[in-house]
């Protein structure tokens, strides 16, 4: 009876995990992305709240190739106030990814702003970022900032606009 | 005297060259990066927003035969949604179902702000094209978001 019960429950945990094993993702080739934001704002207020407006994003992706992320935030703000808050606005999110070949990031941003309050918040106009990733390649990075801030405060805080951030 | 004034006429005639040779240094084309498409703000004209409103109303999550998905959200969208689809009503999932998506063409026109509550690290994602599918090659996304204001509390 006991076996019984616990092949019930392994064959419950494999059914619960198949969602996040189709979620995973191989990408191989080129990933553009291009967002172009007006007047917006992507607020993520509290601990672990994430909000996040344009872009591309992968999870547990394997990916091989180009990836060209351009942004352009005019009157726009990404600010994440809270422990691990995290808020976005346009670019390219890799996660546990394998990643070679080149990659570009294009941002112009023009009285816009990347405001992170918190520790570990985490507020971004366009760029890229890669996290738990191995990446072998080129790396190119182009921001234009006019009247334009990125305010990170607290301890681990990241505000970024523009560029490719590797975790 | 007339060899020192042919001198300075010279020197007045040759002015102007001389002068444009010492503008800035120039910059190797190499070191430029172009945009990855000819998207800028003057292609989000208002005929590209109703057309892609309109296919993305017609086709839904299908793609056209030449493998490009429209999605777009505005206020009228979201105005009788219930509060447990609003999150996926948001952002489209890239899936290769049928079809192999080659590119996504994605409009936010938001005129109202949009605050959701979510719980358990939810995130919440705004016109952001999400990748599920489990092989994908060279995809392009064009996103235009216009007067968003996406504010998440996280309980």
């Amino acid at each position: 009876m006991y076996v019984h019960r616990l092949n019930l429950l392994l064959l419950l945990g494999l059914m619960l995990s198949l969602p996040a094993l189709h979620a995973q993702s191989t990408v191989n080739g080129s990933l553009y992305d291009t967002t172009v934001a007006t007047n917006s704002a992507s607020l993520a207020i509290g601990s672990n709240a994430r909000s996040t407006i344009g872009g591309i994003s992968t999870v547990n992706s394997n990916f091989n190739g180009t990836a060209i992320s351009t942004t352009t935030a005019t009157n726009s703000a990404a600010l994440a106030i809270g422990s691990g808050a995290s808020a976005r606005i346009g670019g390219i999110d890799l996660n546990n990814a394998t990643v070679s070949g080149t990659l570009t990031s294009t941002t112009i941003a023009t009285n816009s702003a990347a405001l992170a309050i918190g520790s570990n918040a985490d507020a971004r106009i366009g760029g890229i970022q890669i996290a738990n990733s191995r990446v072998t390649g080129t790396l190119i990075s182009t921001t234009t900032a006019t009247n334009s801030a990125a305010l990170a405060i607290g301890s681990g805080a990241l505000a970024q606009i523009g560029g490719i951030v590797i975790r | 005297m007339r060899t020192i004034c042919s001198i300075a006429i010279s020197a007045i005639l040759l002015l102007p060259a001389l002068l444009s040779g010492q503008g800035p240094p120039r910059v190797p084309t190499g070191s430029l990066v172009r945009a990855a498409t000819g998207s800028s703000n003057g292609a989000w004209d208002p005929t590209t927003q109703v057309m892609i409103a309109n296919r993305a109303r017609v086709l839904g999550n299908r793609a056209t035969a030449s493998g490009t998905q429209y999605f777009a959200v505005t206020d009228r969208d979201i105005a009788n949604t219930k509060p447990e689809d609003l999150i996926q009503r948001l952002s489209p999932v890239v899936t290769s179902g049928g079809e192999p998506v080659r590119k996504v063409e994605i409009l936010v026109d938001l005129q109202r702000p949009l605050t959701v509550v979510t719980h358990s690290r939810q995130s919440v994602n705004l016109g952001t094209a999400i990748l599920e599918t489990p092989s994908l090659r060279n995809i392009e996304v064009d996103t235009g978001i216009f007067g968003a204001d996406l504010t998440v509390i996280a309980k």
